[in-house]
């Protein structure tokens, strides 16, 4: 790997320890790695792999308690592991090595004006001053995007919105022409289009500078697309790092291949099927693990892995990976073979009123707390209008603003709507009790972490509907309460835990235990997967089929991930400020998407394809902002096919029996503005 | 959107909340010992009567002012002494300790009643609600609220009741700031709208799912309440608008001991160390539940 | 900011108004005013002379009314055992208890914040553990205690400083430190709590990857952040000095405002204390209030909300 050159970059058995009051935490026990200059090396793991916490240890940047050690970590040929710390503030960090993180929000100094955060990078490390320090901000905020840059200067990051505020991160990071970017999850916390944006901008920045860059994430498409090198890490280890475009066509360590094999979009997959998952959880990295931190999750481990560190191996040339057995002599990490693709339920084709009639509902709020102070009007849900099938899955798919979470709650019954009604079977909402609509209607929720009350068992948290609603006698609750869990997947031994006492995915699976206990014909899933490591989100997608299978549910499923989508959605409704622009059978949004809006989130999708390279949405960068939504058409601001009467008109559904879309497109414009 | 992706790792399973938090109130030394005091202090409070060697109002002319046992002319009649008006003082001082004892918990869990109420009902309702109580908080901070109580306990009439009347209903308002935080934080998370979706009352939301939460911020104020209403009626007897002679209050006791002070300062330093040390380890308490439950929340 | 002024403004002098109101209430239904004045050993009908001579036989709401135009035109009305006006008497003890909360407060400031930045920049060492162990215990000490202590430390054991009175600078050094050590805790606390926070935030993570050191960062971006809510506090601190410093006052014998609530409650005179009371409560309306504008300035996110 390493050729006669120096590397850019170097890092030799890198290891972080945590003291805890249980003992040492392990974090990050052998990182290595190098990389030469204008290149990108990916760094991917789930979570608790301990990605961020190498990059933190890259710069020295880690917590008072945690100890850094390695062989070797170099930049160029300067020793980094044992220079003084006030060398470190004044020659590499900030100047040489800049570092951009997870969340612009709170990554930015609220109190201070982004011109004073931009020029004080500079003038820190360069006898310059103010004046040439804000010439270059603004040449570099306009080079990453931001209009009316010097104007700009003087605003505060929570005038900004969160792409915005990531592009000031990003300039900040360049002012001082660093040789090497270490982007700690750039994108995680942005919308899917806007990420597609930020990371092509990032490419062309890394093109146009010529800096080398460390990308960490837990998404493979994304660095299947941008990184020219990809590292897997597993509980602290480097376990296979490649060439990209190789370590994708053919990847040796057991757990790369099962990881692609539970992508929802992995090449191959068709929708519907049952996806791969990962056994088991990630063991513990307090003390010392002998043998592969792998071994007690993977397929192929025979006796000696539990007891010796897998040796490192090399697969042609700059391919390393860990593991006892090479090449060729294993079982496909994908089992194609024992997949059953699930017979979805079928679904009411013939024109019989649908399940669920939402018409024309309207919802919006007042912002703005406190008294006497000027209220602003939030308009989340503006018109929509959609039916919702017995036995089908429709996804609900749209960025932040879209009203699909307050749509969400409305269809729950936990939110009124302003205008507009909702039926349920042919009866209004506003006249089936809440007790009524709680056994027929259920929820799924986002977040594992507070969907659960931590002051209850499992089994009470279980029960609880049971109890609520006095289903049977008493006696009997518990025996169902132990088969809802033993049909979810959970063990008999957790039931009298806490939910502190259990994974992330084992929470989700109480949550949809509690959700389908009572049999509700509908269970609405905001965001079910969206908070899980992708291992945990293959085995919960493969219960929320199973689950429909058995009981005849019927979902609606909110998400903004269209691999997810793809996987399982019978039907699809895209949602933009509020409103619906466009709605369809799942194949043929997919295939043919008609509205500008879909296009572009489609496009914004990096499914693992290394030869596609970034993917160009060619949207425009403005916000949606629900404040302030713009005239006529709520997208023409960003669209690439604005005409002059989007902005004057909303534009009129155009409506097939099995599809809709709103856009002027597709509408008879002309007779429309008459 | 920022949710961080969910770990697969499995946390230590071993221990059920409950037991957790035992294992590490036990491990906090400020905790034991404040707990160790306070629980000293109980005891003696309930035991006074037999423990006490003479009747605290009980008078004796002739052996007035007297020196505690360890000086040249004390006595082991006396252990700390008489008073000015030839009472034991080290029978006042325990039965003190039922008076300060009694007024602090009881005058603590009125404004609990009070500042919790108040704090639920504006968190979780929020809007007017919350405004009405705000406003209602901002106004209860610009009363001068020693002030108030002297001039109402005084006026109405110095008694116990009146006592812990007055001081339980002018301190509620650390009960309502941090209840009303701690319920808006807990309004929004989602198994709150999953009761809501299961079809509970609002009223079932708030005992069931919300209370139960919001209980160990609660405490951690109570047992410091406790400490600050024992200092307050002290302060009331010692200016001499609170309880009044012959009730053994410590405030009052330094009060009374404070004109002999150069030439006796045991009158006035017993029932000083006296309270101080009863305060102390409500503190103590106070800040190890504090520690020990959100140790985030240090403050 | 102008529409945020107006309304904080707005919001301070209702709030002074509804203090008085629920004093007035309080105060004339707490005991029998006309009783008071009379004696305890007059009789019904010379109790009933003085009722009607006051005025207190007028609905309360009619009572109030008339006192509330008193203070509008800046009659304050007469105490009833000294019968001066109550302005006078204000004037003549507010300036003994001006200095004093000022001094107190400076001592506070002095020592709670220096500790707590101290404190929040060492963590869980030492230093830490021993400003800590001083909030526990002087947040439990009984500040009039304290200030026997002092005195018999003072005026008998080193009788360098004056224990009693009011009359040299020299006078008010005890008592302020008596008063200010009051607040040191809770100041202390916020201190080093906000401090905490911010140094453990990610945009002070942030500025360390751009290359400042920790004085550099220190100075720079955390204090104007940890000092926001210090602010607050510190108005409120100085607001309550005011009417707390009944007991120092007591204890030290000053002639401040403090001494003058005691007396005029001893002498269950109504009018003076529902004066002071409303003073009390206008001046801590209004530090609030400008602590408030100062917040909004230094803090953008609600300047330009």
């Amino acid at each position: 790997m390493a050729t006669a050159h120096t590397p850019l970059f170097s890092v030799e058995h890198l290891r972080v320890d945590i003291p805890t009051a249980a003992g040492t935490l392990h974090a990050v026990r052998d990182v290595s790695f190098a990389l030469d200059a204008g290149k990108i090396l990916g760094i991917v793991g789930e979570s608790g792999a301990g990605k961020s916490l190498t990059a933190l240890a890259l710069l020295g940047l880690l917590p008072q308690r945690a100890r850094r050690s390695a062989a070797a970590l170099r930049l160029r040929n300067r020793d980094l592991l044992s220079m003084p710390e006030r060398d470190l503030a004044a020659q590499i960090r900030g100047q040489r090595i800049a570092m951009i993180f997870q969340d612009p929000m709170t990554s930015l100094n609220p109190v201070y004006t982004i011109g004073r955060q931009l020029t004080e990078a500079m003038t820190l490390h360069q006898p310059v001053g103010t004046a040439a320090a804000t010439q270059r901000a603004v040449y570099l905020l306009e080079r990453v995007g931001i209009t009316a840059a010097a104007s700009r200067l003087n605003q505060y990051p929570h005038q900004l919105s969160g792409g915005q505020r990531q592009r000031v991160m990003i300039a900040m990071a360049l002012m001082n022409g660093p040789e090497l970017i270490i982007a700690d999850e750039p994108t995680t916390a942005l919308d899917v289009t806007i990420q597609a944006q930020i990371l092509r901008l990032l490419a062309d920045l890394q093109r146009e500078f010529g800096m080398a860059m460390i990308l960490i994430t837990h998404n493979l498409g994304i660095v299947a697309r941008i990184a020219d090198t990809v590292a897997i890490m597993y509980a602290g280890e480097i376990v296979e790092r490649a060439p990209t475009a190789q370590l994708f066509a053919d990847p040796q360590h057991p757990y790369t291949r099962r990881l692609l094999g539970c992508l929802p979009q992995a090449h191959g997959t068709v929708p519907g099927t049952r996806l791969t998952t990962i056994p088991g959880i990630v063991p513990s990295l307090i003390g010392d693990i002998a043998g592969c931190t792998y071994a007690s999750r993977c397929q192929e481990a025979v006796a000696e892995c539990a007891v010796a560190p897998a040796p490192s191996r090399q697969h042609g040339a700059q391919h390393d990976y860990r593991c006892i057995h090479p090449g060729g002599l294993r079982v496909p990490g994908r089992d194609l073979s024992a997949r059953p693709v699930f017979l979805p339920p079928p679904v009411d084709a013939a024109p019989r009123a649908p399940l669920l009639a939402v018409r024309d509902v309207h919802c919006s709020f007042d912002v703005g707390r406190g008294m006497l102070r000027a209220k602003r009007r939030l308009h989340a849900v503006r018109g929509v209008s959609f039916d919702l099938r017995r036995g089908e899955i429709l996804a609900v798919v749209g960025e932040s603003g879209c009203g699909k979470s307050t749509l969400a709650r409305i269809l729950l019954g936990l939110q009124g709507a302003d205008a507009g009604t909702v039926s349920l079977a042919g009866t209004p909402l506003s006249q089936i009790g809440t007790k009524v609509l709680a056994r027929r209607v259920q929820p799924v929720f986002q977040d594992p972490y507070s969907s659960l009350n931590p002051r209850q068992t499992l089994v009470e948290i279980v029960r609880r509907p049971l109890d609520l609603h006095a289903v049977g006698d008493p006696a009997a609750r518990a025996g169902q309460v132990h088969e809802i869990m033993a049909l979810t997947g959970l063990a008999e031994r957790l039931v009298h835990r806490y939910p502190n006492q259990i994974s992330g995915g084992q929470r989700q699976r109480v949550a949809i235990a509690r959700a389908i206990i009572m049999r509700p014909e509908i269970v609405i899933c905001d965001e079910p997967t969206s908070a899980l490591d992708v291992s945990v989100q293959a085995q919960i997608l493969n219960l929320l089929l199973d689950l429909r299978e058995q009981f005849g549910l019927t979902y609606l499923f909110i998400t903004h991930d269209l691999s997810v989508v793809r996987h399982i959605a019978d039907r699809v409704a895209v949602m933009y400020l509020g409103e619906i622009v466009e709605i369809g059978d799942a194949r043929a949004i997919f295939e043919a998407p008609r509205h500008p809006y879909t296009r572009a989130l489609l496009d914004s999708v990096m499914t693992v394809n290394p030869a596609a390279g970034v993917p160009d949405t060619r949207i425009g960068h403005s916000y949606p902002n629900p404040l302030e939504i713009p005239s006529g058409c709520a997208f023409h601001p960003r669209c690439p096919h604005a005409m002059p009467v989007c902005s004057n008109f909303a534009p009129a559904v155009s409506e097939t029996p099995h599809a809709l879309v709103r856009c002027h497109l597709y509408t008879d414009a002309l007779a429309e503005s008459a | 959107m920022t949710t961080e992706s969910i770990t697969a790792v499995e946390p230590t399973p071993d221990l059920s909340p409950g037991r957790a938090l035992r294992a590490r109130m036990l491990a906090h030394k400020g905790l034991c010992i404040g707990l160790a005091i306070i629980v000293a202090g109980i005891l003696l409070a309930l035991l006074a009567p037999l423990i006490a060697p003479h009747d605290p109002y009980a008078q004796d002319l002739a052996r007035r002012l007297l020196p505690p046992v360890w000086d040249a002319r004390g006595t082991w009649q006396n252990l700390l002494g008489t008073d000015h008006l030839g009472r034991d003082y080290l029978s006042r001082l325990l039965y003190g300790s039922r008076i300060s004892i009694v007024i602090g918990v009881a005058a603590a869990s009125i404004g609990c009643l009070i500042g919790v109420t108040l704090g639920m009902c504006a968190g979780y309702f929020g809007g007017r609600v919350d405004e009405a109580v705000s406003y209602l908080l901002t106004c209860q901070l610009a009363l001068p609220s020693l002030l108030l109580a002297m001039s109402l306990v005084f006026l109405i009439g110095p008694s116990l009741f009146v006592v812990i009347g007055v001081i339980g209903v002018l301190h509620w308002t650390y009960f309502l700031v941090v209840t009303r935080a701690a319920t808006m934080q807990i309004r929004q998370l989602d198994y709150i709208s999953a009761a809501r979706a299961l079809g509970s009352s609002r009223w079932q939301v708030m005992t069931h799912e919300i209370l139960p939460n919001v209980l160990s911020p609660i405490i951690v104020i109570f047992t410091l309440e406790v400490g600050i209403a024992i200092l307050a009626e002290a302060s009331l007897s010692f200016l001499g608008v609170g309880l009044q002679a012959p009730t053994p209050s410590w405030g009052l006791m330094i009060a009374e001991g404070k004109n002999s002070m150069f030439l006796r300062p045991w009158l006035v330093i017993a029932p000083g160390a006296a309270l101080f040390l009863l305060v102390i380890a409500t503190n103590l308490m106070g800040d190890g539940v504090r520690d020990v439950t959100a140790p985030e929340n240090r403050n | 900011m102008l529409r945020y002024t107006l309304r904080r403004a707005l919001l301070a002098l209702l709030v002074a108004f509804t203090v008085s109101v629920a004093t007035f209430l309080l105060l004339h239904t707490a005991t029998d005013p006309a009783q008071a004045i009379a004696g305890a050993d007059a009789d019904a009908a010379a109790v009933q002379q003085v009722r009607v001579q006051y005025g207190f036989d007028r609905p309360l709401a009619v009572q109030y009314a008339s006192w509330l135009r008193g203070v509008v035109r800046g009659e304050l009305g007469e105490s009833y055992i000294w019968h001066r006006q109550v302005s006078e008497l204000l004037a003549a003890h507010a300036p003994v208890t001006i200095a004093l909360a000022l001094s107190a407060m400076l001592i506070t400031v002095v020592i709670a914040i220096p500790l707590g930045i101290v404190a929040a920049m060492r963590p869980n060492t030492i230093i830490d553990r021993i400003a800590l162990t001083l909030a526990v215990t002087a947040q439990a000490v009984p500040s009039f205690w304290l200030g026997l202590m002092l005195i018999v430390l003072f005026g008998v054991m080193f009788p360098v400083l004056p224990v009693s009175g009011d009359e040299t600078w020299r006078h008010f050094i005890l008592p302020a430190v008596v008063l200010g050590a009051s607040s040191v805790p809770a100041v202390m606390r916020l201190t080093r709590t906000g401090l905490l926070d911010v140094m453990g935030s990610d945009y002070i993570r942030t500025a360390r990857s751009k290359g400042y050191m920790t004085g550099g960062i220190l100075v720079r971006h955390a204090m104007r952040n940890a000092m926001l809510p210090v602010v607050g506090v510190l108005a409120v601190q100085l607001g309550h000095k005011l009417g707390g410093s009944v007991v120092t006052e007591s204890v030290f014998a000053l002639n401040g405002l403090g001494r003058l609530a005691l007396q005029s409650i001893l002498g269950s005179d109504i009018a003076t204390i529902q004066m002071l009371v409303f003073v009390f409560a206008l001046t801590f309306v209004v530090l609030t209030f400008l602590a408030d504008l100062l917040n909004a300035w230094l803090d953008p996110r609600i300047r330009l909300a």
